[in-house]
């Protein structure tokens, strides 16, 4: 084997040991990343151990350029690459959960309004109307024993958990859980049992519908 | 052959191979139906990053659907690899070894080996600087339209909300300060009938990023709330609900009695131009 055989050889070993990083840590740009970097050391050692050995001077100076370029060329493209997976990473996450929240908002508050038109339309009839009880008027079958709430459009339900406590009879809360868009805290646990996903919190009272994210 | 000439000639082929390879990532549609497979084979040689962009890209949109995001990661990961071993390992190597293999020769052409080497050495320094460059002059649009929709969704947000508080309030009975199933039905501090206002929303903060407007035209079932951004619309001159003009405003119609989607139009936004 001659020299240069060898130094391909451990060359393209440590590069493919790279992979391994990503492989272990389940992040692609890990293991591209050190690769590259155990790219710019065999190009290092390349200069000392076999550049040196050419005898014109002006084909050393030639290939050292051309790496220099390589180096500068490909450590500044995979930068810039990396940066805008990370951005376009993180703006779909944004959007997904821009999404969530406005279809919880909805949602939720649309629940709530109904319930809320229904217990002043019979204000003046009934004695016994209540909050609690418009509400199981208004919702009927899609009140769940499971305290979640049924939406007819399926595609609602697989975006967004809706649990519903009726708190009192005068104050029913929903709480609206996503099931993919992120919140801010990644830490927080859901009430659907996820971790760090949107939430948010609906409450209807006699005095109206207010609504606040805690998460 | 002269010396001079087939020193260039060295150089017409080498870049005749980096040629080569641009065209691979290019015009990969001049393959067919291996396409796909030439252009990352271009990428390989040229740009490797460019093959996890594009598993990155899938992976984002998979999660936004749901999903793990996770399916092609060992593909996308050996080939990235390999055109790294290629880049950093392969191509200058085989250029050194051309040059040592024509230092024992007399022919002034230098060996394939050299031609290859020095070939995707130059493919791949000239399309990542063009990569990176076109990319970098453009992140700052990007990210300032991503940050345009970000204020325009929280301008809808806020909508949103004050939606519900209105109906609700205009629902409330009068002697709970509503409106009694009515917008026009509030009482005023001499007692007498006035239309709803924003003061009367609990959710409306006056020191919120937007200004809220409730159009002149309130009728006992309907009012008209008007959002004003204080970003540039499409055309400077239009006039905002608020007073000022040129802003992206969003306009939702209020009814409580009225079962139907929310609708809301933006104006003065380029998307919606005719409006």
């Amino acid at each position: 084997m001659t020299k240069e055989t060898g130094y391909i050889i451990a060359g393209i070993l440590g590069v493919a040991l790279s992979a391994g990083i990503s492989i272990v840590t389940g992040n692609i740009w890990a293991g591209f990343l050190i690769a590259i970097l155990v790219g710019i050391i065999y190009l290092a050692v390349m200069d000392r151990k076999l550049i040196q050995t050419l005898e014109k001077s002006g084909q050393k100076t030639t290939m050292r350029i051309l790496i220099i370029a390589l180096i500068l060329a490909q450590c500044y493209t995979s930068y810039m690459v990396y940066d805008q997976a990370q951005f376009m990473q993180e703006n779909l996450a944004e959007t997904r959960s821009s999404i969530d929240e406005g279809s919880s908002k909805i949602h939720a508050q649309k629940v709530l309004l109904d319930t809320f038109k229904h217990y002043y339309s019979q204000a003046a009839n009934r004695s016994d109307n209540t909050i609690a009880s418009s509400f199981r008027e208004v919702m009927g079958n899609q009140l769940q024993p499971d305290g979640t709430l049924n939406f007819s459009e399926p595609a609602i339900g697989r975006a967004i958990v809706f649990k519903y406590d009726i708190v009192s009879p005068d104050e029913v809360v929903i709480t609206a859980s996503a099931k993919i868009g992120k919140g801010e805290n990644t830490e927080f646990v859901n009430v659907s049992n996820e971790t760090g996903k949107y939430q948010a919190v609906a409450t209807l009272t006699p005095n109206g519908i207010s609504y606040e994210r805690e998460n | 052959m002269n010396e001079k000439i087939k020193s260039v000639l060295n150089w017409v082929l080498a870049l005749v191979v980096a040629g080569a390879v641009l065209l691979l990532i290019q015009f990969p549609e001049a393959f067919g139906a291996f396409s796909s497979a030439f252009q990352k084979a271009g990428y390989m040689l040229a740009d490797p990053s460019m093959i996890l962009i594009g598993f990155a890209t899938r992976s984002a949109i998979s999660q936004f659907g749901g999903g793990i995001g996770m399916e092609g990661f060992n593909t996308a990961l050996i080939l990235a690899i390999a055109g790294v071993a290629i880049i950093f390992i392969l191509a200058p190597t085989m250029m050194f070894l051309g040059y040592k293999k024509a230092e024992k020769s007399v022919n002034k052409l230098r060996p394939t080996l050299w031609h290859l080497g020095a070939g995707i050495l130059i493919a791949a320094i000239g399309y990542s600087f063009y990569t990176a460059i076109i990319w970098s002059a453009e992140k700052n649009d990007v990210m300032a339209a991503t940050e345009r929709q970000h204020t325009l969704d929280e301008l809808q947000f806020e909508l949103i909300d004050l939606y519900y508080d209105a109906s609700a309030k205009a629902i409330i009975p009068q002697e709970k300060g509503g409106g009694g199933g009515y917008f026009t039905n509030f009482t005023a501090n001499d007692g007498s009938s006035r239309d709803i206002q924003l003061s009367d929303l609990d959710r409306y903060s006056s020191e919120s990023q937007f200004d809220f407007v409730i159009s002149d035209n309130v009728t006992d079932s309907t009012i008209t709330i008007v959002g004003v951004s204080n970003l540039e619309g499409n055309n400077p001159d239009f006039q905002n609900a608020d007073g000022s003009t040129g802003h992206i405003q969003m306009r939702l119609t209020v009814n409580p009695y009225e079962d139907s989607r929310i609708d809301m139009q933006r104006e003065n936004e380029w998307l919606y131009a005719s409006r």
